[in-house]
This record gives C-alpha cells, structure tokens and sequence, in this order.
C-alpha cells in the first residue's frame, strides 16, 4: 500500500519533514499547503511535487491524503490537526504540539474516537545516542536513575534565531512562553519518559540575558523537578557554548553523558583498580569508549547513515509503521500530555516574569 | 522628494545611502529591521545633517509594514534580500517581502523602482564557456537546479516584472557581479569552494566578475535619476578583473590563507558528478553544492559586459587594482611581503592583459 503524504506548513520544519518522508518507500507526497501561495509554490518546484494549496480543506477534499504532516506554526496546530482527523487522516504534528494542555487533550481524544494515529515531532525522543542511553538502562547498565540533567545551548544569532529578532510580528513571540515555549519540547522530550507525573516542579527561572530589541524575550531558563527517586534539571541558555543538546544520566551503578550534536556517548564507570591505578584503569576506559564513538561514526557516515536530524527520519518510520502494520505508536499520548501539562506550568510561570519585565 | 532603501543597514546598502545623502537627495528613508544595526546610517546621519534620513523600523514579511515603507515615496531602492539560510528563509525574504513591497509601491503610486538583482539570475549553464554574458541573454529556466539563492532572486526578478507590466511604475534592474570593498567577504563561492581551512581554487583561469561598493552603489544612484538611466536591466562588472588565481596569489599575499588546492575544470567537473552522484546515494547526507549544473553556471569561466550601464555614463570611480588592495589592506591582519609588493604591483598589466 502507498500511503499518501500532504504536507501543512511550507517552511523550515517542512524540509526536514519531506526529507525523511521521501527515504521512506511506499509513500508519495501528494500535495502541500501553505496560507501564503508564494511558499506553497516554491516548495513544490523545488521539492518536485506536482499540487500545491493556500486552500487546506481544498486540499484535504481534493488530495484525500492518508498521512497529513503539520509544520505550521504551533497557534494553528489543534485547528488543523482536528480539521485532518475530520477527513480521516492520520496526523503527525511538529513540536510544540498545542499551545495548551486542554487542546492536546482534545487532539489525542478526537484522533482516539477517529482511530486516527497522532503523534508528534520530538526529534531528539528516538536520536540515535539517546536510544543507545534507552537500551543501557533497560539492560540496567546505570542502576536506578539518581538524577538527571539536560542542557540546550541555543544559538540566537542562528538562522532562526534570527528571524525571531528580525521579526516583531513573528509567532515566536506571539506564543505565552516565547522562545522558551518553542523550544523546551526539545528538552522534556529528554526527560520525559523518566520523570513521574507526579514530579514536583521545585522551581523555573527565566531571564533575558542577550542584547535584543526585546524586553520580554525570556532566552535563559533554569529548571528543576524532584520526584521520589530522581531529581532533574533542565537548562536552556542562549548564551552557552559550543551549542547543541547534551544530557547527564547520574545512577546507581553508572553514569552516561551524551552529546547530541556530535553523537557521542560516554559512560563514567568505576574502576576495580585502587588508587592511582584505578585512575589510570578510567583514563583508558573513557579513551577506549571515544575511539569507539568515533569508529562508529564513521562507519555511520560509510553507509549514509548521518543525516542531519537521524533521530526525525527514525521517528517518522516508526510512525508510518505504526500506520501500515497497526503497531503501537512511536510515542505514548501519556508522553505527550506530561510534557503538555509540563509546558503549561512553565509558560505559565514565564510569563509571570515577562510581565514583571515589561 | 523622498526615497526609500530596502537593505539599508546592509553591505551595499549602506553606501548607496551615503552616495544618495552625498548626492544632495532631501528624504532618504531606511526601511531597517527590530534588530539590525543602525551605527553605520547614524554616522552618514551625522555626516549629512542636511539630509532628512529617515528610519523606519520593520519586516518587510509584514504586508503593512510595507505599505506604511513606501508610503509619500517617489523612488524605491530595493535592495533587501537574505543571502544565506535555509531555502525557505531565503525565499521569504527574498520573494515573499518584495511582493509585499511591490504591493505598497502599486498602492502608494511609487514612480521608479530599482531593483538589486545579481548577474546569477542568467541561465550560465546554457552559456559557452568564457562566452560573454549581456542583458539579453535569457533568465534562468530551471532555478531549482541552481542554490536557493539564484533559485530567489531569479522568482524575485520575475515577479518585479510581472508587477511592472501590470502597473506603471518605472523599473530599473541592476544586476551585480560579486560586490567587495572594505568589510565584504574576501573569498567568495566563485574564487573556490571553502571546507574548514582548505579552499578548492577551481577553474583559476576564470575572470571573477567583481564590482567594488562604491562603483556598484554609483549605478544605485544613477538609475533613481531617470534622466539619466532608461528603464531597462543593466549588470554591473568593474574593468580590469582579476583572474582567480591573480586573485588567489594577491590574497595570499596579504593573508594567512587557507590551504589551496588548486583544480582545473575538468577535474572540476568530474567532481561535480560524484558529488551528485553521493548526495543522491547518501539521500541527502551530504549538501550537493557542487554538481555540474551548478558548476557550468558558477565556474564557467563566463563574461559579463558592462557596455550597456557605460554607454548611459556610469564609469567605475574606483579602479580594481585600488579597490583590491584597498579592501586586503583593510581586512586583512599581515602586512604584504616583498615578494607579494611586486605582485600587487604587476597585478594591473596582468589584468589589462587578461582583458585584452
């Protein structure tokens, strides 16, 4: 069966979307949607996709797509994803999700009722690092998780990061919790599946700390949560380099470090040896386990296997699995409605600050 | 009497605003976003106190705040365009913004309207090698095949036009070789490829099609006359280009360049297809910035005529040989050796050489 793939939203996320849907084989992109019909057009030529709309329930009667990909920015998410599961379309959402819990809710509920599969763009859930850090754990490799820690550093003079400075109309700071409400999916996506719902949120932090023209431009934040058995911490800073996601599982037997952005694994492990010796014992071990992470890469490299977001093109066949074969989706809708609940607290409580700021 | 500058905190911008100031123009008005920086335009603010130069803050992906641009506005100088990014970014801010713009000049009765286009909007890959390029050789038909850059600028030319047949302002189109001067970037895509700190000195043979700022932003404020520059598209070269590999030497002359690795077109060319070849095979691991589509248009060794913008009096006022070593003096930190002193000053007869 050839699933039919349409595309909402023709902007960056887009690209990394159609990327990833075109390895895939029996799958063809109908049609793509844009409310702007200069970026539906050149989507289309460059991407060679014969129909283009600014008409999306046009497309959704004309295409009957049976996948619809939702790269809008997150205000019209619900609306659209709804509109989608109406005409019986499978919907995969890039992140945020919503921009509230409630409406996430509703999306999960209508897709359920529909028998729909709905899921969501956390690229970095099924990273090829982060799914070595799965296994390692299941295999009880660490112990029981003590604590946790993730990071973003964020570059504001990137190419996105620009076009929110360059932009006082832009949805970025239409959104209650700004840049932090874009990008903080990114790092509970991390935690997520660690972290009790139970977890209380000890504290959020929020600041603005880059030179911009915007006084309510939170790009700092520092968070933490404490659950029975594991503490977290998540970061985000506009200011720290080299930039990129890395995260610090501390546990009972191990710890493990990942660098994302590189694609590296470390994993600190006590030495049998005493003294100095077991120092010398770690020195080799950690060389041992960088010779290794760089092999690997480079034979991940050999056979194409470093695209620039591998994790998207993992996440993106899971869920076309999902669809064909009827095999449980990629991420768990609980996954999904924590972060949600998670993203309400913390925008709420920026925009607490910003307001106290302007 | 009050003209608009789109791009004004930019490169050329910048000095197409100081030439209109200089110029005697009464209103200039700088269209300039939340975050660019305006130090450059307050010291020609400071420089010409009797010109009214105005800001006016904004995006141009903003349909009113296009309209609120051109509005008392008889000339419109559209230079703004993103150079770099993601495709889709390139194009918003390329096409989507001057079709806003367009739209407040339709509405505002704007009467002239300059356009800063480039000479990478020809089909060069249609072109001979080493043939020359002039405003009547025909616009690229399959930009997609090109870099996302081309792939906008010649969606933006197209719809300038489109705008032009359908309305009556009056349009100018200049299109611009590589332009450099003080604070540009002194190795650009047409001297080589750069990967980290190597650079692939490709096709050296090639004239690289440079115009100095000052030279390009004097065909900027000749075509807002229009007594003086017909309607009409006219591409702006200086005289006497380099070579790149004269180019090269003189650069290494001034700088701790990169490491060089020189590569004759046809070398070229075969890379062009493995590169292809691996992009599509890696689906995409590896960007396919050179194939030989790409390389036929960028490295083709092509030569673009000024003729037609010399023949309404544009002349360059600042020659290559003082351009270039102005601009490597500026920019680059070592002092030219001995050696390379005798170079710089071959490099004129060289390039008169080269041109005859």
């Amino acid at each position: 069966m050839t699933l039919r793939v349409a595309i909402v939203g023709c902007g960056k996320a887009a690209e990394n979307h159609i990327t990833e849907v075109k390895k895939r084989h029996h799958t063809n992109v109908v049609a793509v949607c844009d409310s702007e019909p200069l970026m539906a057009e050149q989507f289309s030529v460059r991407h060679g996709i014969v129909t283009n709309y600014c008409d999306f329930g046009q497309m959704l009667r004309e295409q009957q797509p049976d996948v619809v990909h939702i790269t809008t920015p997150p205000q019209s998410h619900c609306l659209l994803a709804l509109q989608s599961i109406d005409a019986g379309c499978h919907v995969f959402v890039e992140k945020p999700f919503a921009e509230t819990r409630d409406s996430a809710a509703e999306m999960i509920r209508s897709a359920e009722n529909a028998g729909c599969k709905l899921t969501i763009g956390w690229t970095y859930y099924f990273d090829p690092v982060v799914r070595m850090m799965r296994e390692l754990v299941a295999h009880g490799q660490i112990g029981e998780p003590v604590h946790l820690s993730v990071f973003h550093a964020y570059d504001l003079q990137g190419h996105f990061g620009r076009a929110v400075l360059e932009d006082r109309s832009h949805w970025v700071h239409q959104l209650k919790g700004g840049l932090l409400h874009n990008n903080l999916d990114h790092l509970f996506s991390l935690i997520v599946e660690f972290v009790e719902e139970e977890a209380t949120t000890l504290s959020v932090n929020a600041w603005k700390a880059a030179d911009s023209p915007y006084a309510g431009l939170m790009d700092e934040l520092r968070l933490s949560m404490q659950s029975d058995h594991l503490s977290v911490e998540v970061g985000f800073s506009s200011r720290a380099r080299p930039l990129g996601h890395s995260v610090t599982l501390v546990g009972t037997k191990s710890t493990i470090h990942l660098n994302i952005a590189n694609q590296t694994l470390i994993q600190d492990r006590a030495s049998d040896l005493p003294g100095p010796l077991g120092r010398i014992a770690y020195g080799l071990d950690q060389t041992k386990q960088a010779a290794s992470r760089l092999v690997r890469n480079c034979t991940r490299l050999v056979r194409s296997d470093f695209p620039a977001l591998p994790g998207l093109g993992h996440l993106i066949s899971s869920f076309y699995d999902s669809i064909e074969y009827d095999h449980d989706l990629p991420i768990p809708y609980e996954h999904i409605l924590r972060v949600s609940s998670w993203l309400n607290d913390v925008v709420n409580r920026v925009e607490q600050t910003r307001a106290v700021s302007l | 009497m009050t003209s608009l500058v789109t791009g004004s905190t930019g490169f050329l911008g910048t000095t197409v605003v100081e030439q209109l100031c200089g110029a005697g123009t009464p209103h200039v008005r700088c269209f300039v976003r939340p975050s660019s920086d305006r130090s450059n335009l307050r010291q020609i603010q400071n420089k010409y106190p009797a010109t009214d130069l105005q800001f006016i803050e904004g995006n141009l992906l903003s349909v009113s705040d296009a309209a609120a641009a051109t509005k008392g506005v008889e000339t419109v100088y559209h230079l703004a365009a993103e150079m770099r990014g993601p495709a889709p970014s390139v194009f918003a801010n390329t096409v989507v913004t001057s079709r806003n713009l367009l739209e407040g000049i339709t509405k505002q009765g704007v009467r002239r309207v300059v356009l800063a286009s480039s000479i990478c909007v020809y089909a060069l890959s249609k072109v001979p090698r080493q043939a020359a390029v002039t405003e009547t050789t025909e616009l690229e038909s399959y930009p997609e095949r090109r870099d996302v850059y081309t792939f906008a600028k010649v969606k933006q030319d197209l719809i300038v036009q489109q705008y032009r047949r359908d309305h009556s302002f009056e349009l100018v189109i200049l299109r611009p070789g590589i332009i450099y001067g003080e604070g540009a970037n002194l190795l650009p895509s047409r001297a080589g490829l750069r990967l980290g700190n190597l650079i692939l000195e490709m096709a050296g043979k090639n004239q690289l099609p440079l115009t100095h700022v000052t030279n390009c932003a004097k065909a900027f404020t000749l075509a807002g006359n229009r007594d003086v520059l017909p309607e009409g598209s006219y591409n702006i070269v200086d005289d006497d280009l380099p070579t790149v590999a004269e180019y090269h030497s003189l650069y290494r002359s001034f700088s701790k360049s990169p490491f060089r690795i020189r590569i004759p077109f046809w070398l070229a060319m075969l890379l062009s297809f493995v590169s292809e070849d691996y992009h599509a095979h890696s689906m995409g691991q590896i960007p396919a910035v050179l194939t030989p589509y790409r390389l036929k248009a960028g490295w083709g060794g092509h030569r673009f005529s000024n003729e037609k913008l010399k023949t309404v009096g544009w002349t360059p006022s600042v020659s290559t040989h003082d351009g270039l070593l102005r601009t490597l003096r500026a920019s680059c930190s070592t002092k030219p050796s001995t050696i390379s002193e005798t170079l710089v000053t071959q490099l004129q007869p060289s390039v008169a050489r080269n041109e005859n």
